[in-house]
């Protein structure tokens, strides 16, 4: 059963009077429970979809252009600041991708937590308290008694990401984000994040968008994904799928992009594969297919018409006339 | 706690330091003016005998070499004597207590003016960047950094004085009034608005822009969105998280601007009467009473350098990551 359907969504980003769109038509829908992987380069619009969806974009900078986010049959872009107010933290949380810039720095982590309890439930103060202490070992985060009265510059990065995690999920909510979760973490530590993440997601029930450019985390914990490419998604289905038969040319190349760790030599690492070029800037995105200029299988018709996401077996679907025709 | 104990002390034992170089500076500079005391009383009196001149200096120590009298001057001082006032005839100390409090009375509604009023008009003016309250807001900041003093006092005299008759342009009191506690308090009120606003609205346009600027950049700040991101309502996102963190910068800057609202009492005080040592300082220079005048500014240093001390302690209790380490 789908909890969130999204549909059609388009966010513009207003640069000098002009609107551009960093997110372009975007549908899919989340199930219950399940982990969603939205994956793509920097600049593809991966973040400004997440803020899209909890409406925190950052105004007027950027808008909703159109589109519907279909949230319990709520249209979230439709809905009001106080009505966003009571899905923000209580039914639909995010934690982003640097946890020491994400916490106020002049704040104690346990009043941090104990806010977003406040906000959200009928409680005393010192019950949040509680509360927040009991959260901060559910996220296994050391001394939890004596941490929750700490400023966040005395906590590690991979401590504030587990405070981060604490508070996003204080209220339970049914859809929690994760942008990025693990970007600015060093090796051992994202381990023991995603490990953390993915426990509790079985405990809490817990539907998660997981953001990120880390093609092995998506393998690792989510169940389907969404390649996104310069606002538009290129290609979507079940993990085994598209790892297993990447249809788009880009995801082909960013699969060959993940590291290998052993090259010609055993135990030496091969040079690795790279996509040239760049996510074209929001004002060279021209009429075909946003990803033609990199592509190797290009044909003239990427370059005039835009390709649309068709489904190509089951679940999974591709948007690129090269893999449809293929297809056919 | 301990530590705290240990920075307090090493940061008195540095501001002493501090003062005693100040004291000695003002004593030099003082003396590289032509004149002293003696020539203006000589003058005041309309003739002067050479001899009874020269009696006048050595009673009042003023025939001795210049390093002797420093010398004298900081003997004085460490035993908390200012000395006497060569025009009163009465202890420095005694004119500087008498006048402190109008000063102070002046200065703290000013600051409490300019920092209230410089962090309400920059809240506003950051909540809509380019909106038409921004630009007004910032427009009348530019002005009311760009006037002079005086001049702003004069105008503010000639409106609300002069053509509205609305604000007492003088003094501190209604000469010749007898008022109840309460009565006397509303009336000091009343004297106080014109020379408090005069001397805040440099302060306060200064406030204004710094306060502005730093919510801009706290608003672009990660934190902020995570603040918006638990469905608190904005209001609560901009007065409990970005105006918390915004206000920092301006807690020192008012540390550092305390001489400069001293400074400007001084000017304030001479266009609107108002009895404080604003005023004592300006009549002790040209009576050359070096005396009152060094005893002014001693005490003036000293003030600064106890707020200084008092915000660097304000400051770490504020900003949680600042680590007192003695």
């Amino acid at each position: 059963m789908s909890i969130l359907k999204v549909d059609s969504l388009v966010t513009e980003l207003r640069i000098a009077d002009r609107h551009f769109p960093v997110v372009n038509d975007v549908s899919f829908t989340l199930e219950k429970g399940e982990t969603l992987a939205i994956v793509g380069e920097s600049g593809c619009g991966k973040s400004m979809l997440a803020m899209s969806l909890l409406r925190i974009l950052p105004e007027p900078l950027a808008r909703i252009g159109s589109g519907r986010i279909l949230f319990d049959d709520r249209d979230l872009a439709e809905a009001g600041v106080d009505e966003m107010r009571t899905i923000r933290g209580k039914r639909m949380s995010i934690i982003f991708q640097d946890p020491m810039a994400s916490l106020n720095p002049v704040e104690t982590i346990g009043n941090q937590i104990a806010e977003m309890i406040c906000e959200h439930e009928d409680i005393s103060r010192r019950d949040a308290r509680k509360k927040a202490i009991e959260l901060l070992r559910m996220v296994r985060l050391p001394d939890a008694e004596k941490r929750v009265d700490e400023y966040p510059h005395r906590l590690s990065g991979g401590m504030c990401q587990r405070v981060m995690i604490a508070m996003a999920l204080a209220c339970r909510p049914e859809i929690l984000i994760a942008d990025e979760p693990t970007t600015a973490l060093d090796v051992t530590i994202q381990a023991q994040i995603l490990a953390l993440l993915s426990n509790l997601q079985s405990e809490t029930g817990a539907a998660v968008i997981l953001i990120t450019h880390n093609l092995a985390i998506v393998a690792q914990i989510a169940d389907r994904l969404l390649v996104m490419y310069a606002g538009e998604i290129v290609e979507s289905g079940t993990v085994a799928s598209v790892f297993g038969n990447p249809r788009h040319p880009y995801t082909r190349q960013l699969i060959d992009a993940i590291p290998k760790g052993t090259g010609p030599i055993e135990g030496e690492i091969g040079r690795l594969a790279e996509i040239r070029g760049s996510v074209p800037a929001l004002d060279q995105r021209e009429r075909g297919c946003n990803f033609s200029q990199r592509c190797d299988c290009a044909v003239a018709r990427c370059r005039t018409d835009k390709p649309v996401l068709k489904q190509s077996s089951g679940d999974h679907s591709v948007a690129c006339f090269v893999a449809q025709s293929e297809a056919a | 706690m301990n530590s705290l104990v240990r920075y307090l002390g090493w940061r008195t034992t540095q501001s002493i330091g501090v003062v005693i170089a100040i004291a000695c500076i003002n004593f030099l500079i003082l003396h590289i003016a032509p004149g002293d005391a003696v020539d203006i009383m000589a003058g005041e009196a309309g003739a002067g005998d050479p001899e009874y001149m020269e009696a006048l200096r050595k009673s009042f120590g003023l025939d001795q070499p210049v390093h002797i009298q420093l010398f004298h001057y900081l003997w004085n001082l460490f035993q908390f004597n200012l000395g006497y006032s060569f025009h009163y005839g009465i202890p420095v100390s005694e004119l500087i207590f008498d006048k402190l409090p109008a000063t102070l009375l002046l200065m703290v509604a000013s600051l409490l003016i300019a920092l209230l009023g410089g962090i309400v008009l920059g809240v506003t003016a950051s909540r809509r960047p380019g909106s038409i309250y921004d630009t007004t807001i910032s427009l009348v900041s530019l002005l009311g950094y760009a006037t002079p003093l005086f001049w702003l006092g004069l105008m503010l005299i000639v409106v609300f004085s002069l053509k509205l008759g609305l604000l007492p342009s003088n003094g501190m009191y209604t000469i010749g009034k007898n008022y109840s506690v309460w009565g006397a308090a509303l009336d000091v009120l009343h004297h106080l608005i014109l020379p408090a606003v005069t001397l805040a609205l440099f302060f306060m346009a200064t406030y204004t822009r710094i306060m502005r600027a730093q919510m801009l950049q706290v608003f672009g700040q990660e934190f902020v969105r995570t603040a918006r991101s638990k469905g608190i309502s904005e209001r609560r996102v901009v007065y409990r998280h970005v105006l918390r963190n915004a206000v920092l910068p301006l807690v020192s800057l008012f540390g550092v601007q305390v001489g400069g609202v001293l400074g400007g009492a001084v000017v304030v005080e001479v266009v609107f009467g108002w009895p404080g040592l604003g005023r004592l300082a300006f009549d002790s220079i040209f009576q050359r009473d070096f005396n009152l005048l060094m005893g002014i500014l001693f005490f003036s240093s000293v003030l600064v350098v106890i707020v200084n001390l008092l915000v660097d302690f304000l400051y770490a209790l504020l900003d949680p990551r600042i680590e007192v380490v003695a």
